[in-house]
C-alpha cells in the first residue's frame, strides 16, 4: 500500500467508478476498500451512476447470425452436460442400492423399500422421457440454425461460403455409411457443427466419434448416436489448421484415438 | 411438440430477468434465449460504442453471452439488475480488449466523432428500457461538454485519468474534478426529478 488514505480515497473514487485508474492506483484503491469495508457502499453508489453510461449509446441491432452462433454453442454445451450427467448415473447404482437394502433390512422392510425404489425408478423414467423430449427440441433448434445458415450460404450464390464466412462441406461416406448423408458446417472461421442423417444403427456398446485431424494427428471431437432424423453435433475441436474431419465407430464413451476406418470424412 | 415449445416460449416471455437467470444457472437454454433476446441489443450497442467496429463488437458480445451462460450462478441480485450485470461484463471485457490492443483506435478523431454519436437524435420507443435510456441521455445532456467528454473517454474508450489529462492537455486535478462533477450532475438529474436511478 502506498500513501492511500481517506483524502486520497475521495480524490480517486470517481475515477475508480469509471474504471479510469491506472493499475497501481487501482490496486491501492481496492486494498483500501478491503481494509475499509464501510466505504464500499459509497463506491457502489457512484459506480451505479457511472454504469448508467452503459445504456446511453445509440441503439445498434445485433446481426441474426450472432444469435444463431451463440445459441448453437449454448445448446451444444447443454446437450453435452446432460449427456455427461446421464453417463455419471448408470442404472447399476439402483441395483447396488437394492442389494445394500436387502442386506441391511429384514424382508418386510426391504419389500417396502423396494416398492419405494420402484416408484423412484418410475419417476426416473418419466424424468428421462422429459429429458429426451428436451434433447429432441434442442436438436430441432440446431437443425433450424443450420438450415438458416445454409440458406444464408446459398443466398450469396457461392457454392459453400455464407455471407458471414460460414462454409458447408459435404462428407464422403464409406462402407456401411454409404447411404448416409452428412455435412460439416463451419462458421466463424474455426467452429463447426456436423449434421448426419440415415446413419446405420449401432449396438448399445458403440458410438460414432468425430475426429479433427491435423499435423498432430486425430483429436477426439465429439460423440453422437444415429437418430431417426438428422442429428446435429457440435465439433468440439477448432478447425483452425485442420486438414480433415472424420467419423469412426468406437466403443461406447469414445476412444482416445480412432480404432476403426473412417465411415465419413471431409477434406477442409 | 410444437405447441408445447410455443407454450414454453410464452412462459419465458412473462418471467422476470432474475427468474430467467436462475433458470439459466440450471442450464435452461430457452431461458437463456429469452435473456439474450431482451438484452442483446443493449449489449451490442454498448459493445459497438466501445469497440467501434461491428465485427469486434460481435465477437465481444458473443464472448459475454457465453460467460452469462456459463457463470449465471455468479449473478448477485443485490449488486444490481441482470441488465446492469450483463452490461458491466461487456464494459469490462471491452475495455480490457481495447487496452490490450497495441494499435488502440482511440484517437482524438474517434473521440470527437463519438461525442456526436452520444447525442440523442431519434424518437424513442415506448418500452421501459428505452425510456430509461431516454432518461440517461437527458441526464447526459445536462452535462457541460467538457465533463461529458471526460466521462466518455474514461468509460467508453478506457483511458485512465492520467492519459486523459495528457490527451486533453489538462492538469490531472482538473480531469478528476470534471469526472466528479459530471457524475454528480447525473445523480442530481435523477434526484431533482425525484426519479429512482435506473438499476
Amino acid at each position: 500500500m502506498t500513501d492511500m488514505n481517506r483524502g486520497k480515497f475521495d480524490d480517486l473514487k470517481d475515477a475508480y467508478a469509471l474504471g479510469a485508474l491506472p493499475e497501481d492506483e487501482h490496486r491501492d484503491f481496492e486494498a483500501y476498500l478491503q481494509a475499509h469495508p464501510e466505504s464500499q457502499s459509497e463506491v457502489e453508489d457512484i459506480a451505479s451512476i457511472a454504469a448508467l453510461l452503459a445504456i446511453s449509446p445509440a441503439g445498434q441491432e445485433p446481426p441474426k447470425r450472432l444469435r444463431r452462433s451463440v445459441m448453437a454453442m449454448v445448446n451444444a454445451e447443454s446437450a453435452n452436460s446432460r449427456q455427461e450427467r446421464r453417463q455419471a448415473s448408470p442404472p447399476s447404482s439402483w441395483r447396488a442400492s437394492l442389494d445394500r437394502l436387502r442386506d441391511a433390512f429384514p424382508a418386510r422392510i426391504a419389500l417396502g423399500a423396494a416398492a419405494a425404489l420402484v416408484v423412484g425408478l418410475l419417476s426416473w423414467n418419466v424424468l428421462l422421457q422429459s429429458e429426451v423430449q428436451t434433447l429432441d427440441g434442442q436438436n430441432s433448434e440446431l437443425q433450424a440454425e443450420i438450415e438458416a445458415a445454409r440458406a444464408g450460404a446459398d443466398g450469396t450464390g457461392g457454392a459453400d461460403a455464407g455471407a458471414d464466412g460460414s462454409r458447408i462441406l459435404a462428407m464422403q461416406a464409406e462402407g456401411e455409411a454409404s447411404g448416409s448423408d452428412a455435412e460439416v458446417m463451419a462458421f466463424e472461421g474455426d467452429r463447426a457443427v456436423l449434421v448426419a442423417q440415415n446413419m446405420p444403427t449401432l449396438p448399445d456398446d458403440q458410438t460414432f466419434q468425430i475426429w479433427v485431424i491435423d499435423d498432430g494427428g486425430a483429436q477426439p471431437s465429439g460423440l453422437f448416436q444415429p437418430g431417426e432424423g438428422p442429428v446435429a453435433t457440435v465439433v468440439e475441436q477448432s478447425l483452425e489448421g485442420a486438414e480433415t474431419v472424420a467419423v469412426t465407430v468406437e466403443p461406447s464413451g469414445g476412444s482416445p484415438q480412432p480404432t476403426t476406418d473412417p465411415m465419413l470424412s471431409a477434406q477442409l | 411438440m410444437i405447441e408445447m415449445m410455443a407454450d414454453n416460449s410464452k412462459k419465458y416471455l412473462t418471467l422476470a430477468d432474475e427468474d430467467l437467470i436462475s433458470m439459466v444457472g440450471g442450464e435452461d437454454p430457452d431461458a437463456f434465449a429469452a435473456l439474450y433476446d431482451r438484452h442483446s441489443r443493449a449489449a451490442f450497442s454498448l459493445g459497438y460504442r466501445i469497440m467501434g467496429q461491428r465485427q469486434t463488437a460481435e465477437d465481444l458480445v458473443q464472448e459475454v453471452f457465453l460467460k452469462v451462460w456459463r457463470s449465471a450462478n455468479s449473478y448477485r441480485a443485490g449488486r444490481g439488475s441482470v441488465r446492469t450485470w450483463i452490461l458491466s461484463i461487456v464494459h469490462h471485457r471491452g475495455i480490457d480488449q481495447l487496452r490490450a490492443t497495441a494499435s488502440r483506435q482511440r484517437t482524438k478523431d474517434r473521440f470527437e466523432a463519438s461525442a456526436e454519436k452520444s447525442q440523442p437524435s431519434e424518437a424513442f420507443a415506448e418500452t421501459w428500457r428505452n425510456s430509461q435510456r431516454d432518461q440517461v441521455r437527458e441526464a447526459l445532456k445536462t452535462l457541460p461538454e467538457e465533463q461529458l467528454k471526460i466521462l466518455e473517454l474514461a468509460y467508453f474508450s478506457g483511458y485512465t485519468h492520467v492519459e486523459i489529462s495528457k490527451l486533453m492537455n489538462l492538469p490531472l486535478g482538473t480531469v478528476k474534478g470534471r469526472m466528479r462533477l459530471g457524475l454528480k450532475k447525473m445523480r442530481d438529474y435523477f434526484d431533482s426529478r425525484d426519479v429512482a436511478v435506473p438499476r
